[in-house]
């Protein structure tokens, strides 16, 4: 294998050897975990028990407990789909596009990116099951046959597109989750002293015994599986925005909708991966694997997909100035100008402004300043979607019908609550799963570690002398 | 080691060049009625190469802000695109003061008339004016012409400054700044050139569909210089993963170019506006349909079915046809883009397209293989040079 060029940063800072970065690793799931970390655990774990109640009592008593009326009858319910949804296709994005294009920085933050990407699915999923208000007959989003007692499902509608698409997205999510966990927790069974616990690994490691034949196997797997992630991040954000554009509603109705939700999705889901990995990093003591240079990285990505969304939300207010259509202008007017003006500048800010001020490498390898940023970043994007909703319904066609929308305490308590369920699983998996891909990242220990780099360059240096 | 431009290449260009300009001027007099036809291929051709050009440039920029290694071998040939640039913007240039004089109605709004009895193109003078069409036209003009030459300037002096980092970062940032406006430049240039044509149409999609075709159309103009400087011995240590790579983009992106007029083309046809799909009634409901079906199969059957396996991005033969293909696939997108809008039923693949396309390709082929004389093929002293030689996937 050949060096990289002495111009790349190293990956993996320090004198780090094969079982040295096992046994960082593998720490956080041997010791203990701190007063910090159950601190967060039931912080976590009681937003989600309130969510959980939320969900109970709008099955219970029915859709009417949102704050929906009958202009406004979409919002903080579809609003939180598509904005978790988002936040999901980092995960994605990392393992399978950064893949392709050879970026090696992945591999530290590929495991934790895609255990994001299966929490903020999750997430995302128990939206549609609560919005159908009769959550028992969930599966009629099913294409059963009649005899069900149901009809066949609309094939014309994109919100079957969607259980489509997301159920594919998460089934092959997961699927490459697993597959790339397999060596790692057989590592973690072969240290495990306790007993019981070395059951448990030995189990979720599938009998993995490292010969060359399941490496083999399990190489073919990730690749099939690579392949089939880089289609579905394009597709799950574009059936996601055909909800909206295929309607005739202003300012849902515009063709720039697929890729430019892709890019918003991508933008949301890397702040939210910075958000997690910003505290890892520290609490986990991985510096070392998650360096500035990562993180410089990713607001690298975060500066690109941002622009990307800021030159559509440019495109979407030239072309409905130029389009001449009354309602489209007056759309994009009523954003700009109207009773939920403040929802749109927040969501300009946050999205557009903001994020180039990463273009100042000082701002972008600055660590406290990149984990206010993502977190901006989380709202705006969670802004953009609600603007989109909320205030191209709340103006109908007909003035008479115009209404405003008001969440209830059911609305923000959902809204929590799901919070709550993605960090309450995000602090289990950083406690019990390995949360680098420790096979993965010794595949690059010679090339990108840090002495490993010095000695290369000291020898290639001998050889010319 | 510098490229030598002579014998049968040189003599084709040439060539080329003589037939279409004789073509040209027979074709302005055989259709003389229909002149229209003649100016808006001489519309397509200048867009479709300049096209080509700009993307070079873009690739470029994207690579070097991107710290990729990988390219460094094959650097020179996007670099050579770009320098068609100043050629294929005069010739735009050329084509919208033509319009602007009254020579032709391609871009109605020049016509004051026209606009006095149209409400919905009044609306849209304040972006369509004269004097401010004329200005972005120039604008792009300055902007992609100057950053195809900065750039290509930068990458020379790497032979001798011996490609330090120092100057990599330099480059960066002006590659970082082509970036930024490009972003801007290609979605408002599409609009302005094209989709202006069906003036009273629009589609938020429009600039990033055409960004997708010009890319993919200059990545196939890349492999196809690729493969015929490798034959002849001109990049020494290119190798089997550098074309598997650049096959991978011509992959890749017809997916993508498909993917975004497949959307464009969903949104319309379900929402069913009556201003929107009148675009696409012009295309499929005409005489243009077959073309449209062939340009689909051309653009994104072919390359997705062809291009899928690894032996396929590896095959030189394969990939020349390939390339082949996937250009004149594009060049029958725009055609489609341009022809119902100019000259609606009243199109032909005859004498003007055949001259115009004659013309264009052998000043492109004489342009671009010019460049590559100017300097070594293959880079001896590059940044990521060492990477790229070892290059291995």
């Amino acid at each position: 294998m050949h060096g990289e060029s002495i111009y790349r940063k190293p990956l993996i800072l320090g004198d780090k050897t094969y079982n040295q970065i096992t046994e960082d690793i593998c720490a956080p799931i041997e010791g203990r975990a701190g007063k910090l970390w159950y601190l967060a655990f039931t912080l976590a774990a009681m937003a989600a028990l309130w969510g959980v109640g939320c969900i109970a009592y709008l099955i219970g008593t029915g859709v009417g407990t949102w704050g929906l009326n009958r202009t406004v009858n979409w919002a903080w319910d579809i609003t939180n789909f598509v904005w978790w949804v988002g936040i999901g296709h980092a995960g994605t994005l990392i393992s399978a596009v950064l893949l392709l294009f050879r970026q090696r920085w992945r591999m530290a933050v590929n495991r934790s990116a895609e255990a994001m990407t299966i929490f903020a699915v999750v997430c995302a999923g128990l939206f549609p099951l609560m919005h159908m208000g009769r959550i028992w007959v969930a599966y009629w989003t099913l294409p059963l046959p009649n005899q069900f007692g149901s009809l066949w499902v609309n094939f014309n509608s994109p919100l079957l597109w969607d259980v489509f698409a997301i159920s594919t997205y998460f089934s092959v999510s997961l699927g490459f989750w697993y597959t790339g966990l397999i060596p790692d927790f057989a590592t973690v069974r072969d240290r495990q002293s306790i007993k019981w616990m070395r059951a448990i690994y030995k189990i979720t490691s599938f009998g993995w015994s490292g010969t060359a034949k399941q490496w083999q196997r399990f190489e073919e797997v990730s690749l099939v599986l690579a392949g089939m992630s880089t289609p579905l991040v394009l597709s799950v954000h574009t059936i996601v925005s055909f909800d909206f554009a295929t309607s005739v509603i202003p300012g849902w109705h515009t063709t720039i909708f697929p890729p430019y939700f892709v890019a918003g999705a991508i933008f949301s889901g890397f702040a939210m991966v910075l958000t997690l990995l910003l505290v890892m990093r520290k609490v986990l003591k991985l510096e070392d694997y998650i360096t500035i240079g990562h993180v410089e990285s990713m607001n690298k990505v975060i500066i690109t997909t941002g622009s990307i969304v800021g030159v559509a939300y440019i495109t979407e207010l030239f072309i409905a100035w130029y389009s001449g259509v009354m309602y489209e202008q007056y759309a994009f007017l009523n954003r700009a100008t109207g009773p939920l003006s403040w929802s749109y500048w927040i969501m300009m800010t946050c999205n557009v402004i903001s994020p180039q001020l990463f273009w100042v490498k000082k701002l972008r390898t600055n660590l406290v300043f990149t984990f206010f940023m993502s977190l901006v970043i989380n709202l705006g994007m969670w802004f953009e979607r609600f603007v989109i909703i909320v205030t191209s319904l709340h103006r109908d066609f007909l003035p008479s019908s115009w209404t405003m929308f008001y969440p209830t305490y059911v609305d923000i308590g959902i809204f929590v609550g799901t919070l709550g369920i993605f960090f309450t699983l995000f602090l289990l998996f950083a406690r019990t799963f390995p949360v680098i891909a420790m096979a993965e990242l010794k595949s690059i220990l010679k090339i990108s570690g840090e002495k490993q780099k010095e000695d290369f360059a000291k020898h290639s240096h001998d050889q010319h002398h | 080691m510098k490229y030598v431009f002579q014998g049968k290449l040189k003599m084709a260009s040439f060539a080329l060049m003589g037939i279409g300009l004789v073509g040209l001027i027979v074709s302005f007099i055989v259709f003389k009625d229909n002149t229209q036809r003649v100016w808006a291929n001489l519309l397509l051709n200048s867009f479709f190469f300049t096209g080509i050009a700009v993307a070079g440039t873009f690739f470029i920029a994207v690579n070097i802000v991107g710290e990729s290694g990988w390219y460094t071998m094959l650097k020179r040939i996007p670099e050579a695109l770009g320098q068609f640039t100043y050629f294929g913007m005069a010739a735009i240039l050329a084509v919208v003061l033509a319009g602007v004089f009254g020579a032709h109605h391609i871009y109605e709004f020049f016509d004051p008339k026209v606009v006095a009895s149209d409400s919905l193109i009044q609306g849209k003078m304040g972006y369509l004016n004269t004097p401010f069409f004329v200005g972005r036209i120039v604008a792009y003009f300055i902007i992609w012409g100057g950053f195809a030459y900065l750039l290509r300037k930068f990458s020379l002096q790497e032979e001798e400054l011996g490609g330090t980092f120092d100057h990599y970062v330099k480059v960066r940032k002006w590659a970082a700044g082509f970036l930024i406006l490009f972003a801007v430049t290609s979605s408002t240039s599409a609009w302005d050139l094209l989709m202006s044509i069906d003036v009273h149409w629009f589609s938020t999609l429009f600039g990033w569909y055409i960004f997708a075709g010009i890319f993919v159309s200059s990545i196939s103009a890349t492999m196809l210089l690729m493969l015929h400087l490798n034959k002849n011995g001109y990049l020494p240590n290119l190798n089997l993963s550098h074309i598997h790579d650049i096959g991978k983009f011509m992959f890749a992106f017809s997916i993508f170019w498909t993917y975004l007029y497949f959307s464009q083309f969903i949104l319309i046809w379900y929402a069913n506006v009556p201003e929107e799909i009148v675009y696409f009634m012009e295309r499929y409901d005409t005489n243009y349909r077959p073309l449209v079906l062939l340009m689909v199969v051309m653009n994104f059957v072919l390359p997705l079915l062809v291009l899928m396996t690894r032996d396929a991005k590896r095959n030189y033969n394969l990939l020349t046809v390939m390339t082949l293909l996937i250009l004149a696939g594009h060049w029958l997108d725009v055609f489609q883009i341009i022809m119902p809008g100019a000259v609606a039923d009243k199109w032909g693949i005859g004498l003007p397209e055949v001259s115009c396309l004659a013309l264009f390709a052998g000043l492109f082929i004489f342009v671009v293989f010019t460049a590559l004389t100017k300097a070594n093929v293959e880079p001896t002293k590059a940044t990521f040079l060492d990477e790229s030689r070892h290059h291995q996937i």
